[in-house]
């Protein structure tokens, strides 16, 4: 296991060895080294399996995009422990993925790029300038490709940005991890939506940062059967 | 005067390159436009001219100084690049290795008659009385640029447009990274060893700029850039002989006539 421990003591034996997690974290703070602290207490423990769906809500400022890019790997924790699979292959939509950006390139352009995944959000107009296209529809073509490709571990940061209603509920819907419409095998999705459709499906866990704390029980964040 | 057909095959050589060397400069005016470092090929291309000259002081084919010298600034510049690009930054790099190399330059042409020799021929570029050795070599190195800029074309495209991160394959994008820097500043020395520093800017320049925001797809765009590359360079070799004017800047202003042409204009394919 790759262990980027920076201070917590190592901990032995591993009690989920069993499930094989793709990801765990043992008494992880995250932030920034500035001494600004996004999340000042200690996260619950998470141990991210394959099928797992994780959505982390919370305000502005709380520190979800700063947790999700600790998962990532490209913050240190500030404390504490993120133990990841061997060879974990992560793969990260950051907010400003689909922001505009002007060029020759077409959808056709970013499919054949991406692998020629098919997938159902696609824009049917596929010789269509992708900076020609509206926000809503530029974002649906970044989540179309990011949920096929093949990947461990899916890190969506607001994916539903943009999107209108019909498209948001179609979204939360459909996001099952490890099926034709998302690929990856588990996801953690960052959302301002707390009532939002895939937070009700069956096996969900939930993360609520309030004011740079975990708000969720401990025991609401266990692995999935 | 118009040239006999015995002159016509005296430049027959450079003639064959520039068809070679154009149309491969102008397209990978689009990776540059990419990157966002279209003016690094004004620095290379002068850091190259000065390799040339200590290449000759040498006692090395200027090639091979040119190369050499342009790819290891390019290597010692590419933290500074990609930390430049990163934060949408990026000038001062370019423009700082540019004033270093043109010192450089200036330097040796100042001590050392073959140098300055050289130094004339990157500012009005040698293809029309170029030796059929300097094709050879300019020709493979020209071929070498553009196998490994093809080879890495699509994998840093994809890193370049899809915006999302994949922390496990950061070793593997600085491999790619590394190749298309490679293949880039080896185009571009070979650029500057046979049409010249400010021809080779034009040629990466401005045939991107024109399809940039006319073509519909990225294909299509490198397509169009390879044919304004040879359009350009026949024209400005026909008209530079019947002209009998300097190659490096006839060729600039055919390509500002094809731009002020061209306004308005959609490229489809």
């Amino acid at each position: 296991m790759i262990n980027t421990s920076r201070s917590h003591p190592k901990r032995s034996p591993d009690p989920c060895a069993e499930h094989a997690p793709l990801l765990r974290t043992c008494g992880l703070r995250c932030g920034f080294g500035t001494g600004w602290v996004a999340t000042g207490t200690p996260l619950p423990d998470l141990a991210i399996q394959r099928g797992n769906l994780i959505i982390v809500s919370g305000d502005n400022g709380a520190g979800k995009t700063t947790l999700l890019r600790t998962l990532a790997g490209e913050l240190p924790p500030l404390h504490g422990e993120i133990r990841r699979k061997p060879g974990l292959d992560v793969l990260h939509l950051p907010q400003q993925a689909a922001l505009p950006r002007s060029g020759p390139f077409s959808v056709a352009d970013l499919v054949s790029l991406a692998g020629n995944p098919a997938h159902p959000w696609l824009p049917a107009a596929s010789d269509v300038r992708v900076d020609r296209l509206s926000g809503g529809q530029r974002q649906r073509l970044w989540l179309a490709l990011a949920l096929s490709c093949r990947c461990d571990l899916l890190l969506l940061d607001e994916p539903t940005r943009y999107l209108d209603a019909e498209g948001r509920n179609r979204f939360h819907a459909s996001l099952q991890p490890d099926t034709p419409f998302c690929q990856a095998q588990a996801v953690v999705m960052v959302s301002h939506d707390d009532a939002c459709h895939a937070a009700t499906l069956p096996g969900v866990q939930r993360i609520r940062l309030d004011n740079g704390c975990a708000a969720t029980p401990r025991n609401a964040l266990q692995p999935t059967p | 005067m118009i040239p006999s057909a015995s002159e016509w095959l005296l430049f027959l050589p450079g003639f064959l390159l520039g068809l070679l060397v154009a149309p491969a400069l102008a397209s990978a005016g689009i990776s540059m436009r990419i990157g966002g470092d279209t003016l690094a090929a004004l620095s290379y291309a002068q850091v190259a001219t000065a390799g040339a000259m200590l290449g000759t002081l040498l006692g090395w084919a200027p090639g091979l100084g040119a190369w050499a010298l342009a790819l290891s600034a390019g290597l010692l510049m590419m933290p500074w690049r990609t930390n430049a690009a990163r934060t949408r930054g990026g000038t001062t790099h370019a423009l700082l290795l540019l004033l270093l190399a043109w010192a450089c330059a200036l330097l040796l042409a100042d001590n050392h008659p073959d140098a300055r020799l050289l130094g004339t021929a990157s500012i009005e570029g040698q293809l029309l009385l170029i030796r059929l050795p300097d094709v050879v070599s300019v020709g493979a190195l020209c071929i070498l640029g553009l196998l490994i800029t093809i080879a890495t074309h699509r994998a840093w495209t994809r890193e370049q447009l899809l915006t999302w991160q994949r922390p496990g394959r950061q070793s593997r994008q600085k491999i790619i990274a590394l190749g298309r820097e490679t293949g880039l500043i080896t185009l571009i020395a070979a650029g500057t060893l046979s049409v010249g520093v400010f021809a080779t800017l034009a040629l990466t320049l401005i045939p991107a700029y024109l399809v940039w925001s006319r073509c519909h797809g990225l294909r299509s765009a490198l397509h169009w850039c390879a044919l304004l590359g040879v359009v350009a360079h026949v024209l400005a070799f026909v008209l530079s002989l019947l002209l009998d004017q300097v190659y490096a800047a006839v060729v600039v202003v055919v390509l500002g006539f094809l731009l002020a042409g061209v306004q308005g204009v959609r490229f489809r394919t």
